[in-house]
C-alpha cells in the first residue's frame, strides 16, 4: 500500500539558485573569453602574416584544453 | 546515360544499401513521436558523439573546406578552424542549460520560458528557412559526386540525389539517423586520413611537413589560372609533364604572385574575415539539427561528453583536411587549372576530394571517398530533414494548428514535409550550382549565429531578457542576414552604401543582440525566468 500522502505530493522542482547561476555564467565566461581571444587573435594574425598555421593550430590546442576544463568543472559541480 | 566509374560506383551503392538498411531496422525502433525525434532519449554519450561529429561533417566539411583550399590556398582553412571553435562555444555557453531545461526543439525552449503561439510559430518559420538553406550545398554536393561518378548531367544527378535524402527521412527516425551518422561519422574520419596517409607517402616521401614547403612554392589554381597563356613549361623526356613541373613553371615565371600560404587570397580584408570566423564562432549554436542531438541522450553531463568526443574528432579531421587541401592543389594543379579555365569552378572545388583518391588509387579509392562524401552528405541532410520536419509537426501541426491529433498524424505531417522542403531546397540548388559547398554552408551559419544563436545563449543565461526583445531580435536578425547573403550571392557590392562582406554574421549578429538587449530593457514579459533558468542550471 502507498502512503496517500505520499502519493499526492508533487515532486520537488528544481529550486531558482540565483548565486549558482552567476558561478556558472563566471565560468562560462572566464573558459569563452580564454578561447575567443586565441581564436580571434589568429584570425586576425592568419590575414596579414603567413605564420597562419602555427596561430591557428593554438586555436585547436586551446580549444582542446577548454573543452577538458569544462568537463572537469562538471566533475566539480 | 553510362557509368562511367562502375566499380566506384558499385562501393557507393552498397554503402547506401548499408545506410537504407540501418534506417529500416531504425525504423523498427520506432513506435513513438519521441523514438522518431530523439530516439527516446537513450543514445550513450559516446555514440552521440560519434553520430554529432557525422552529423556535423557535411558536404562542406569533407568535400568543400579540402577543395577551397586546394583552389586558393590558407584562408579557407579557417571554415574549418570555424566549424571546430564553434563547438567549443556550444560546450561550454548551450550543451547543459539546454538539456537540462528538457525541451525538444528551439521553440520548445523558447516557448518553454515565454509562452505564446507567435513565438512558436517564428522560431518554427527560422527553423525551416536555416534547414532548408543549410540542406542546399549537401544536394549540390551529392549532384557533383553523381556527376563525377556516372557523368550524368547535374540537372539529373541533383534530382536523384535529392530523392534519396527524402526517403531516407520517410524511411527511418532519430534511431536509425543515429546509428547512420555514427557510422558515417567513423568512416569520414577513416577517408580523410586515408588520403592524407597516401598522399603523403605516394607523392611527398612520407614527410607530412614537406607538403607544407612545397605550398609555400605554389601559386594557388585560382591565381595561376589568368596566366597560364603565358607559362613556358619546361619538356620532359616522356614528352608530358606532371603536375609539380607545371607547378613550379608557374612559380618560377611569376614570382610576384600568391603562394599557397599567403593570406587574403579568397579573405581579402580584416572586416571579411572576422565577419566569416564570427558567424562560423556562433553559428552552431543556432543550427537545430545539431542541438536537437543533445536531446537524445539522458543528461547534461552526457550532452558534454559526447560534445568532447565531437571536438577531438574534429580537430584531427580539420587539421588533416588542411594537409589533404594543399596535397590536392599540388596533385591536381594541371587539371584543377583546366577546370577553372573551362568555368567548371563548381565541379573543381567541390569534387577536388573525389579526384585525389581517383589520382592515387584509380575507382576503388574513388569508391570509397564517394561513400565517405556521400556518407557526410546524407547523414548532414537526414539530421537537417528530421529537425526541421520535428519542428513542422511538433510546434506547428501539434502545437497550433490540430493540438488532438494522433501520433500517426503527427508521423504523416511530418514527412509530407519533409517532400515539400526537399523540393524547396532542390530548386535552390539547380540556382547556387557553381558555389562551394563550404561557402554556402558559412553562408547558413552566418544566419544561424544572426538568429537563434543570441536567443538561445540569452534565454538560457539572462533573467532580463523579454517576449518582445527575443521576437524583434529573431525577426531583425533573419532580415538582415537573409538580405546580406541573398546580395551575396547575387553579386551586389553595396546595400545603401553598406559593403556586402562575404558572410552576413558582422551585420546580423550586433543587429540582433542590440535588439533583443534594447527591446528586453524597454519590456517586462520575462517569462517565467526563474523556473526555467532554475530548470536550466539544475546540477
Amino acid at each position: 500500500m502507498t502512503n496517500p500522502s505520499t502519493k499526492s505530493a508533487a515532486p520537488p522542482g528544481p529550486v531558482y539558485d540565483e548565486a549558482l547561476i552567476k558561478r556558472k555564467l563566471g565560468a562560462a565566461i572566464g573558459l569563452l573569453a580564454i578561447f575567443c581571444v586565441t581564436y580571434f587573435t589568429a584570425a586576425v594574425i592568419a590575414t596579414r602574416d603567413f605564420r597562419a598555421i602555427g596561430a591557428a593550430t593554438l586555436v585547436f590546442i586551446v580549444g582542446l584544453v577548454v573543452t577538458r576544463m569544462c568537463l572537469n568543472q562538471d566533475k566539480g559541480d | 546515360m553510362g557509368f562511367e566509374n562502375p566499380i566506384a560506383f558499385t562501393i557507393l551503392v552498397v554503402s547506401l544499401i548499408l545506410v537504407v538498411y540501418i534506417s529500416w531496422w531504425g525504423k523498427k525502433q520506432t513506435t513513438t513521436t519521441t523514438d522518431f525525434y530523439v530516439a527516446g532519449g537513450k543514445i550513450s554519450p559516446r555514440l552521440n558523439g560519434w553520430a554529432m561529429f557525422g552529423d556535423y561533417c557535411s558536404a562542406a566539411s569533407f568535400l568543400g573546406v579540402a577543395g577551397a583550399i586546394a583552389l586558393v590556398g590558407i584562408d579557407s582553412w579557417w571554415i574549418a578552424i570555424g566549424f571546430f571553435g564553434a563547438w567549443i562555444f556550444v560546450l561550454v555557453a548551450l550543451a547543459g542549460p539546454l538539456k537540462s531545461s528538457g525541451k525538444f526543439t528551439v521553440a520548445d525552449v523558447l516557448v518553454g520560458r515565454f509562452g505564446g503561439r507567435s513565438l512558436k510559430f517564428l522560431a518554427m518559420f527560422t527553423t525551416v528557412v536555416i534547414g532548408t538553406l543549410y540542406l542546399v550545398p549537401q544536394i549540390v554536393g551529392a549532384g557533383h559526386l553523381f556527376q563525377l561518378l556516372l557523368g550524368w548531367d547535374y540537372m539529373v544527378t541533383v534530382f536523384v540525389s535529392a530523392i534519396i535524402m527524402g526517403l531516407m527521412v520517410i524511411l527511418g527516425g532519430m534511431m536509425g539517423t543515429t546509428y547512420n551518422q555514427a557510422i558515417q561519422g567513423v568512416i569520414l574520419l577513416v577517408a580523410m586520413l586515408l588520403l592524407f596517409v597516401l598522399a603523403t607517402f605516394v607523392y611527398f616521401g612520407g614527410n607530412p611537413f614537406a607538403i607544407i614547403s612545397q605550398a609555400m612554392e605554389t601559386v594557388p589554381p585560382t591565381a595561376a589560372a589568368g596566366v597560364m597563356a603565358q607559362v613556358v613549361v619546361p619538356p620532359t623526356p616522356e614528352g608530358a609533364y606532371g603536375p609539380f613541373v607545371l607547378a613550379e613553371a608557374v612559380r618560377a615565371g611569376f614570382a610576384n604572385l600568391p603562394d599557397a600560404l599567403t593570406p587574403g587570397v579568397a579573405t581579402p580584408d580584416v572586416w571579411n574575415q572576422v565577419s566569416l570566423v564570427l558567424g562560423l564562432l556562433l553559428g552552431v549554436a543556432g543550427l537545430p539539427h545539431i542541438l536537437i542531438r543533445f536531446y537524445t541522450v539522458k543528461d547534461a553531463k552526457d550532452a558534454k561528453k559526447g560534445a568532447e568526443i565531437t571536438i577531438i574528432g574534429l580537430a584531427v579531421f580539420y587539421i588533416a583536411v588542411l594537409f589533404v587541401g594543399f596535397a590536392t592543389m599540388m596533385i591536381l594543379y594541371p587539371e584543377l587549372i583546366k577546370m577553372l579555365q573551362a568555368g567548371q569552378r563548381g565541379q573543381a572545388t567541390n569534387l577536388a576530394i573525389p579526384m585525389l583518391g581517383q589520382a592515387m588509387g584509380g575507382e576503388v579509392v574513388l569508391g570509397l571517398i564517394a561513400a565517405g562524401a556521400m556518407a557526410a552528405m546524407l547523414s548532414t541532410a537526414v539530421g537537417l530533414l528530421i529537425s526541421m520536419t520535428t519542428s513542422l509537426s511538433h510546434d506547428v501541426y501539434a502545437g497550433v494548428l490540430r493540438p488532438n491529433s494522433t501520433d500517426r498524424e503527427r508521423l504523416v505531417f511530418a514527412k509530407l514535409g519533409a517532400v515539400v522542403l526537399t523540393v524547396i531546397a532542390l530548386l535552390a540548388s539547380i540556382w547556387l550550382k557553381d558555389q562551394n559547398v563550404a561557402i554556402l554552408v558559412a553562408m547558413c551559419f552566418g544566419i544561424a549565429a544572426s538568429t537563434f544563436a543570441p536567443v538561445l545563449i540569452l534565454s538560457v543565461w539572462w533573467k532580463g531578457l523579454t517576449k518582445e526583445g527575443v521576437i524583434a531580435g529573431l525577426v531583425v536578425g533573419l532580415i538582415v542576414s537573409l538580405v546580406f547573403t541573398f546580395a551575396r550571392f547575387s553579386a551586389v557590392p553595396d546595400i545603401m552604401g553598406i559593403r556586402v562582406l562575404g558572410n552576413p554574421a558582422l551585420y546580423g549578429v550586433p543587429s540582433a543582440l542590440l535588439t533583443i538587449i534594447i527591446v528586453s530593457l524597454l519590456t517586462k514579459n520575462t517569462g517565467n525566468a526563474r523556473e526555467f533558468l532554475a530548470a536550466a542550471h539544475r546540477n
